[in-house]
């Protein structure tokens, strides 16, 4: 029947439509085909109201939280402007952010010298007996503070007097990756601690001045006669008390707030 | 098919029966592979659902435990990747150029082509599926197949689909059936979106968080651009042949197709809410979830009250059970897209089970669904045989229907505990990890389920395919119709 | 059924614009790609990485000439079923880090 254009617009009878073989073709096909439905012209009803109020809750639901988006299209903005962390839920205590000079500066130090001094100078500063001096007790330690800076910082050759014996060894520099803060710190412990009790601290702008004068010495390794005509002096800068209270992160003084 | 009102039904059945009978091998390959595929991916999903609350797996032998087939990040590629390109798009496929051909009169010129691509389609799933369980994954959400699969996989679509487009550029008439909106509008967005997304992430040279944010927004995009649309495109055309009345509002249709096509490409970056991206792109991807809402709400609609126009074929028909069950879930993804997309929801759930229960419940509740009820409506169509027995129809609704739902209220629930839990971050995670224990138990269990059921529907279509259906002028429907039927009694054997 | 529009060349027609639309977004990305797809790198860290893997090149070619006539292999071996056999020696006077002696001190 599809050959026949024109029996779409006559479906009565066509002269050679054959009715027997038309219904025996018909049922052929599938009778699910023929059982069909058609779908019809769709309803015009209008917008259901409901349907309306629902979109409409969506909608302002959808606008609060774009709203909390910030600017649209701002591709700079990473972080919402103004935006400040959220109080920790469950309360945590609060974080300390400044303390006592001494304690932060021992702190600090003693990671130091575990990381840079322990291996040969030992953990508890007594030295190896034979080729590294003691810093307990040692002059060098708990004298003058220039020639302490000036002997980390550039090492040591040639012979040496320490604790009322002779070493002659050498030591290596120890500037690289010593920030003014760490070497302050460094000092401060070796000053205070291991059997030491000088009672002062070396502040960072002090270890600052050090280094410059470190640096205008022009390298390699002291001496200790040049340690003991050039750098027989205390630092100058800063003086912090021991009851000082600094900063955690720049180790430099903070304002008393009433705690 | 409302077009040309001169054809007499008669003429409409032999056209019906010769677009049936020129799709017939393609669309029936499509299901039948696309089933097979399915059960595959769901069994991957159970061992990934096992993995989740017992690593170990209990009581089997150490070899599962060991095995790096089974590994998480293994069987959970495989398991997403097989359902989405291996059931999903062939599914989709089937219905999408059936009802292309149906709709525009014209049976198909074409199908020794796409049934040819249809096995390289197959090859291509197959051979991902091997790179993925030996670990040539390229661990890409979504995207996990080797990276020479996907050419073939887009390739294969053009073989597949451009025949569609050509049928209805030369189609008779000009009037179009808002199912042709939504097949139209989802054959097209497939090869943008896929084409796009896979070029950012694989080919071009970009910025690692562009991958990121691109393969965030094609696993949005492939579900409301690609499944979405062929499911409520099925739905809308189904739902008035089977009940005879027509759609409720049109003009809602229009809205909502329109709606969807608006919103649809904004969603996905709110999975990388908290991502060094502009913090507006997580945002757009919120909205767009909660006013996905809208174009949910408006088919869900259209659908359910025309077919309660029809209550007398509503208990009867399988196809109109399944689009039912497929429409409501329509709404409740809608109104879960809501819950889980305020900043308050977002916060909790990212980095939980929610979003694999609101992804199954897209891909499996709402699509999945409605295409088990074309799948019902089409292959007695074209391989002329009525379904064996009713139930198998009924275990395959019951048992998917329990499963996904389960599936959803345990990984909804137990994801808004989980994120509460780690929310709590002075306490240790592991707390947070083992809240979901129960949840992630009870989506196994309904994997299982579900896992019944797709056996059940794959050896009914099995049946189909190897022509042992029932050879009948009448339908198999859901409830027993035989003591009125005009060829007397059954007598005492119950087929019901 | 043939609708009048229904001639070969609309046919090949609408499959040309078929392969056109499909590949649209396609076309689009490939001519957008130089200005979104920049792929920017930190100048210093390639110029650094440079450095690195030269150093890293010499480095490796000088190991494999001293150890192609080594076989550390054999050797590992032998020092693994050398250290099985031999007894311990127990020093006293070496202190074991984290030892209670080594406590007490």
């Amino acid at each position: 029947m599809s050959d026949h254009q024109s029996s779409s617009q006559r479906p009565d009878l066509d002269e050679n439509i054959n009715v027997t073989e038309a219904h025996a073709n018909l049922n052929q096909v599938s009778a699910a085909a023929k059982r069909e439905q058609e779908v019809l012209d769709p309803g015009s009803d209008s917008f259901p109201i409901g349907v309306m109020l629902v979109c409409g809750v969506v909608l302002m639901i959808a606008g609060a939280v774009l709203g909390k988006g910030g600017k649209f299209l701002g591709y700079n903005d990473l972080v919402k402007p103004d935006y400040v962390r959220a109080e920790a839920p469950g309360g945590m205590e609060e974080v300390a952010t400044s303390g006592p000079v001494l304690a932060i500066y021992n702190r600090q130090g003693g990671k130091i010298y575990a990381a840079k001094c322990a291996g040969c100078h030992q953990p508890d500063g007594k030295g190896d007996g034979a080729n590294f001096p003691p810093l307990a007790a040692s002059e060098w330690v708990t004298g003058d503070s220039e020639a302490l800076a000036m002997a980390i910082l550039n090492g040591v050759k040639g012979k040496i007097t320490v604790a009322g014996r002779d070493w002659n060894s050498m030591m290596p520099a120890q500037s690289d990756g010593l920030s003014p803060k760490d070497l302050a710190a460094l000092m401060t412990y070796l000053r205070n601690n291991m059997g030491n009790a000088v009672g002062d601290v070396i502040s960072p702008e002090m270890a600052e001045n050090a280094m410059a004068t470190s640096q205008a010495r022009g390298g390699g390794q002291v001496t200790e006669s040049e340690l003991l005509s050039n750098h027989n002096k205390m630092i100058s800068g800063a003086e912090f008390t021991l009851e000082t209270i600094v900063d955690l992160e720049s180790f430099e003084p903070v304002e008393q707030s009433a705690e | 098919m409302a077009t040309d009102t001169n054809l007499s039904n008669e003429q409409d059945a032999i056209i019906r029966a010769e677009v049936d009978r020129s799709l017939r091998h393609p669309v029936m390959f499509f299901f039948t592979s696309g089933a097979v595929w399915l059960a595959i991916s769901i069994f991957f999903g159970m061992i990934a659902s096992i993995k989740q609350h017992d690593p170990d797996f209990g009581l089997l032998p150490d070899f599962f435990k060991d095995s790096s087939l089974f590994a998480v990040g293994r069987a959970y590629a495989a398991h997403m990747n097989v359902l989405l390109y291996g059931w999903g798009a062939q599914a989709a496929f089937g219905v999408m150029i059936w009802l292309m051909a149906r709709l525009t009169r014209q049976p198909s010129r074409n199908s020794g082509v796409i049934l040819t691509a249809g096995h390289l389609w197959n090859l291509a799933i197959a051979v991902g599926l091997i790179g993925i369980c030996t670990g040539k994954g390229t661990g890409v959400s979504w995207m996990e197949f080797p990276t020479c699969v996907w050419p073939v996989l887009l390739l294969s679509y053009v073989l597949i689909a451009v025949w569609s487009l050509v049928q209805f550029q030369v189609r008779d008439g000009s009037r179009t059936f808002i199912s042709q909106w939504y097949l139209m509008a989802a054959m097209l967005w497939f090869p943008w979106v896929f084409l796009s997304s896979h070029l950012f992430v694989f080919v071009f040279e970009g910025h690692p968080l562009m991958t990121a944010g691109v393969n965030a927004w094609f696993k949005a995009t492939l579900v409301f651009l690609f499944f979405i649309p062929v499911a409520v495109g099925a739905a809308y055309y189904l739902t008035p042949k089977v009940t005879g009345r027509a759609i409720y509002s049109y003009k809602l249709a229009i809205f909502g197709f329109w709606a969807l096509a608006v919103i649809g490409p904004w969603a996905g970056m709110q999975k990388l809410a908290g991502a060094p991206i502009p913090h507006f792109l997580p945002y757009m991807g919120m909205v767009a979830m909660i006013l996905f809402m809208i174009p949910a709400i408006t088919v869900g609609v259209n659908i359910l009250v025309t077919m309660k126009k029809a209550p007398e074929v509503l208990p009867y028909s399988p196809t109109l059970r399944f689009v039912a069950a497929g429409s409501i879930l329509l709404v409740v993804l809608g109104a879960i897209g809501i819950a889980l997309n305020t900043p308050n929801g977002l916060r909790e759930t990212q980095f939980s089970i929610a979003g694999y229960g609101y992804e199954i419940l897209a891909i499996y509740g709402v699509f999945s669904m409605i295409i088990f009820g074309a799948i019902y409506f089409i292959v007695p169509r074209i391989t002329v045989r009525e379904w064996l027995s009713s139930r198998f129809i009924n275990w395959h609704f019951w048992l998917s229907v329990y499963g996904v739902v389960t599936i959803v209220f345990c990984s909804i629930f137990g994801g808004f505990l989980q994120g509460e839990a780690q929310e709590a971050f002075d306490k240790p995670w592991m707390d947070a990890a083992t809240r979901g224990y129960a949840y992630t138990l009870g989506t196994t269990i309904a994997w299982h389920f579900i896992f019944v059921s797709n056996l059940v529907f794959l050896l009914h279509l099995l049946l189909m395919w190897m022509r042992l259906g029932r050879r009948s002028q009448h339908p198999t429907l859901l409830h027993s119709h035989h003591a009125e039927s005009p060829h007397g009694g059954e007598g005492f054997v119950d087929n019901a | 059924m043939a609708s009048p529009t229904d001639h070969p060349i609309r046919r090949f027609g609408a499959f040309l614009l078929g392969l056109l639309l499909i590949s649209l977004f396609g076309i689009v990305c490939f001519f957008s790609s130089p200005f979104l797809a920049k792929g920017e790198q930190d100048a210093a860290y390639e110029v650094n990485s440079k450095r690195r893997l030269e150093i890293k090149k010499q480095v490796d070619s000088a190991q494999a000439e001293v150890l192609k006539d080594l076989q550390p292999e054999a050797s590992f071996k032998q020092a693994a079923a050398s250290m099985i056999s031999d007894q311990a020696v127990a020093d006293p006077s070496a202190i074991v880090p984290g030892s209670p002696t080594s406590l007490n001190q």
